[in-house]
């Protein structure tokens, strides 16, 4: 187990060094943050000043060395600079430093660390919903398999997948917030409950598509194993139909764990349009934002938290696997 | 001494109902079975043996089944047809259980085997958690599981395919049924472990006067352990009687057929009887299946049975090398009429071959340790013969199969095709070779793609290797080859499912032939195969030899098979060859042990021996009531 997350977490760091590098050539090579971020009236003087700063004059790899934290800083605001260059430090990801942003002065780590917990808040009422609903209505349709209520369920499960989020968002909107005033319009809230609260229409947003697909698939995947072997054993045991139902969902959930578990990630970075339909401040809104500006320390601190996020995500899954299934063995694959 | 009896059947009609119609799976099937007797119900697949089976359990399939309204399915005076749920649900894995065909997929994969037995013993007995386990122990203690404390706590793929059956039959006694109903419960097995597993339902059926219920579709099993038969076939109940009479003097034609199409040891005919020699079935548009019998006597003499070429050997000089035959008179005693010996060079020759998987382990997965597979065999094959690779699962053989062919790296050693190393070959050489050698796999289902109709998998074939041109002439080539393995020319344009278990394979024969190979390796090809279907099958393979010349390497766990097909057998064990030689002479006086042990767990299915059986049963019977 151990050795297997050993090995995992060496071939993910490869991955997100590479993903880093295609993004952060991207950014520097086919924009120009500089100019973006200083506006149209700046000239050239200024353009130039401030590249010199932000070290963005040097060569790509060097910049790129001093982002990731294995090159000497390039950044005249940090703390590790120094007007002589034996004597500057590091300033990159190994050092924790995500650097500043070009339009807000603040810190990247403050950045997202004030954006992240919001998305994760939205992003887990949104599973929980995702897993309720459709865990639930999958394994009710599988256990009354071709009957009217089968059918109702499942045909309500393909139109959850077909309703796109910017639909079901403003249309929760107006019947929960206008006409009822069950919940508020939009926005963060001020404390823990009230952020619970405000979470809570866009997290079902959010989760209608999700739990449509886990619905269905529950249900597919359960009707199959009901009809195998081990069931019928179950059954000529004399086992009650819901002990019956527990032989048969154990083995149903381990492909919908490993969907899950794939899932997991867009519960960063997936809510870009729920966050706008509920002014919901959270890493999506971000993202588009430090896009538009080309704000690059910002944007780069997006993306390597949006693939930190899919590597742990994707561990995950395998080790819940692992753990469902006994016949998977994390030493002998990977 | 009579005993009393337990479970009874009457006019037994089920019917299954599907968008396509009626069909009746179960058709007028009346039958009684007496408390510690064995009732074997013998049939092949389609015969409605199962459905029967699970009618008892009241475990049919839901929505689409149904049991008709005059019949009668009587359990110690209950009637089960019209038995509330909740009753029934309290009498199965209690008083009446059952155990299944596959021990693979019998037991639940995520769940550990002690507490899928316990599991029936809390909820039938009230047993608290540890008194379940408790007894669960002493359960794999009786049918013969070691170290049955620790074995409590694996789950079923840590277990070899008898152990989970042992774990199955376990689980069927945890609650000391009356009446246990046993579906194929050994046919997935190897002969030595079904002999096993039969010996040791025998001895606690005896200690337990249980009331069984055995279906098979193996005479030869029936023979070692039922005490009465009742034969079906197509829904309809053929025969019923006690088990001499039925082997003695078997009524029915197809009952005579079912006895005839098996390949016995001991005899020596170059072709089997099939059930179509003996039956003549007809199915009108309603469904009613008409079965008429042919009259039909079958003699040992019989031309149609015992024409076709003998065997062929390996040269004099070579056979004298191998072990089984080196002394003269053995030699003689093998030179009859219609012996032949191959000449010159073989056509595919192994030697010293070794396939071993590497075992790695800890973060660099550094190799610690091999598994032989396959681990330095040698031998011949000649142009026109058949060698049998014969073994029990496990033993290598398929790997060796795959490793001829080069599906799987060698590790050491040469196989030489043409006297080329096939492991050696590149380009044109190894496309040639794919072409010349070709693979007719065990499962029917599984080895042909469900989305490319029979002619599309054909041609396909024949373009790779640019055979024939064009789609028409493909087509007609396809449609012609069709009918050489018995099928019709419409075939072509339908789809695996389609088909039958016995068709498929012709399917998958054909395809062999379709680039004209010269040999063909035969891997389990007719073991998933009812006796009767796999009788065509054998006799299908024999003929396309005699028409083209073909070499055949069968491998098969079925000593009988081996020996009714193959000029010489090989018989191997842990990856290493025991022995070899021609398949009479291996037959006849085995050398090894291992050999012996394989000839004499194969249940033989003659009258003699099921006299004995019965007399035996009678006399442990008196011992035990007295």
């Amino acid at each position: 187990m151990w050795a297997y997350i050993a090995r995992r977490i060496f071939s993910a760091s490869i991955v997100l060094t590479l993903a880093i590098f295609l993004v952060f050539i991207l950014i520097n090579e086919v924009g120009d943050p500089a100019a973006s971020t200083l506006g149209p009236n700046a000239g050239p003087e200024a353009i130039a000043d401030f590249k010199a700063k932000q070290g963005l004059d040097r060569p790509l790899m060097v910049q790129f060395a001093s982002f990731l934290g294995v090159g000497r800083c390039v950044r005249e605001a940090s703390p590790a600079w120094s007007e002589d260059d034996s004597e500057r430090g590091y300033c990159g990801l190994l050092q924790g430093d995500f650097g500043e942003s070009f339009s807000h002065n603040e810190q990247v780590a403050s950045v997202i660390g004030n954006r992240l917990p919001r998305t994760l808040l939205l992003g887990i009422v949104a599973l929980v919903f995702e897993l309720l609903l459709g865990l639930g209505v999958g394994i009710f349709a599988a256990l009354r398999r071709n009957t009217l209520i089968d059918t109702g369920l499942m045909s309500a499960a393909y139109f959850g997948i077909s309703l796109p989020t910017f639909v079901t968002g403003p249309i929760f909107l107006i019947v929960f917030c206008f006409l009822y005033g069950w919940f508020p319009l939009g926005g963060y809230g001020i404390d823990a409950a009230d952020h619970l609260r405000h979470a809570i229409l866009p997290g079902l947003t959010l989760a209608i598509i999700g739990a449509a697909t886990y619905a269905r698939v529950m249900r597919g995947e359960l009707v199959e194993v009901l009809q195998s072997d081990f069931v019928r054993t179950a059954r000529a045991k004399g086992l009650p139909a819901s002990r019956v139902s527990m032989h048969a969902i154990r083995n149903a959930l381990i492909p919908i764990v490993t969907m899950i578990g794939m899932s997991l990630p867009l519960l960063v970075g997936g809510a870009i349009i729920t966050e706008k339909i509920f002014g919901w401040p959270g890493m999506g809104m971000l993202a588009i934002e430090s896009i538009a500006n080309l704000d690059s320390p910002v944007v780069m601190g997006v993306v390597v938290v949006f693939a930190v996020a899919v590597q742990i995500g994707n561990l995950i899954a395998d080790i819940a696997v692992a753990a469902l299934d006994p016949r998977v063995r994390l030493d002998a694959s990977g | 001494m009579s005993a009393q009896p337990l479970l009874e059947i009457e006019n037994l009609q089920t019917y299954f109902h599907t968008d396509e119609g009626t069909t009746k799976a179960v058709d007028d099937v009346s039958f009684g079975l007496k408390a510690g007797r064995t009732l074997g119900l013998v049939g092949e697949s389609g015969s409605g043996k199962s459905v029967t089976s699970l009618s008892v359990m009241q475990l049919l399939p839901e929505f689409v089944s149904s049991i008709e309204g005059q019949s009668k399915i009587s359990f110690l005076g209950k009637d089960l047809v019209r038995l509330p749920r909740d009753e029934m649900r309290a009498l199965r894995g209690n008083d009446v259980a059952m155990i299944f065909q596959e021990p693979g997929t019998a037991l639940n994969p995520v769940y550990r085997v002690g507490e899928q037995v316990a599991e029936a013993i809390r909820l039938h007995h009230g047993a608290s958690k540890q008194e379940a386990l408790d007894r669960t122990i002493a359960l794999f203690e009786e049918v013969g599981i070691p170290d049955p404390s620790r074995r409590i706590m694996s789950y079923p793929h840590e277990m070899s395919g008898g152990q989970k059956q042992r774990v199955m039959i376990a689980m069927a006694l945890s609650c000391d049924p009356k009446l246990l109903i046993a579906d194929e419960p050994t046919t997935a097995l190897d002969v030595t472990i079904q002999k096993q597993i039969l010996d040791l339902l025998a001895k606690l059926q005896l200690e337990r006067n249980m009331g069984v219920l055995f279906i098979t579709h193996d005479l030869g099993v029936i023979a070692e352990i039922a005490d009465e038969v009742a034969v079906m076939f197509r829904g309809k109940l053929l025969e019923y009687g006690p088990v001499e009479e039925i082997f003695a003097n078997p009524k029915h034609g197809y009952t005579r057929g079912l006895l005839a199409c098996r390949p016995r040891l001991e005899m020596d005919w170059r072709r089997l009887p099939t059930v179509s020699d003996f039956v003549e079935v007809e199915t009108d548009d309603e469904g009613t299946v008409t079965i008429s019998e042919r009259d039909e006597k079958i003699a040992q003499d019989d031309p149609r049975y015992t024409r076709g070429r003998g065997r062929l050997l390996h040269p004099i000089a070579e056979l004298k090398e191998l072990e089984t035959v080196h002394d003269a008179s053995k030699l003689d005693e093998l030179c009859g009429d219609d012996v032949h010996f191959a000449e010159g060079e073989p056509l595919l020759e192994v030697k010293g071959l070794k396939v071993w998987f590497p075992i790695k382990k800890g973060i660099l997965r550094r190799t610690v340790d091999h598994v032989k597979a396959v681990d330095g065999i040698s031998f011949n094959v000649y142009e026109g013969q058949t060698l049998g690779l014969v073994g029990e699962s496990g033993c290598g053989k398929t790997t060796t199969g795959r490793a001829m062919i080069r599906l799987q790296e060698k590790t050491e050693g040469t196989v030489r095709f043409r006297g080329k190393d096939v492991h050696e070959l590149a380009g044109d050489d190894l496309k040639a070779f794919r072409r010349d050698v070709q693979i007719i796999f065990q499962d029917p289902y599984g080895s042909l793609n469900p989305r490319m109709s029979v002619g599309a998998a054909l041609r396909e074939a024949m373009e790779i290797h640019g055979i024939g041109s064009g789609l028409e002439d493909r087509n007609k080539r396809a449609a012609k080859l069709l009918e050489e393995v018995g099928l019709l020319p419409e075939h072509l344009t339908r789809y695996p499912h389609e088909f039958s278990g016995g068709q498929r394979q012709r399917i998958g024969i054909a395809r062999a032939l379709a680039v004209e190979p010269k040999l063909i390796i035969c891997d389990e090809s007719v073991s998933a195969l009812d006796v009767s279907v796999q009788a065509q099958v054998l006799n299908l393979l024999k003929d396309l030899q005699e028409q083209r010349g073909l070499t055949y390497v069968f491998i098969s766990h079925d000593l009988s098979v081996v020996k009714f097909i193959s000029d010489m057998m090989v018989v191997m064990n842990a990856g290493k060859i025991m022995e070899q030689g021609p398949s009479d002479a291996v037959y006849a006086s085995p050398k090894e042990e291992y050999t012996q042990r394989l000839i004499s767990a194969i249940p033989d299915g003659g009258l003699e021996l099921v006299k004995e059986r019965v007399a035996a049963r009678k006399k442990a019977r008196a011992e035990a009531s007295s």
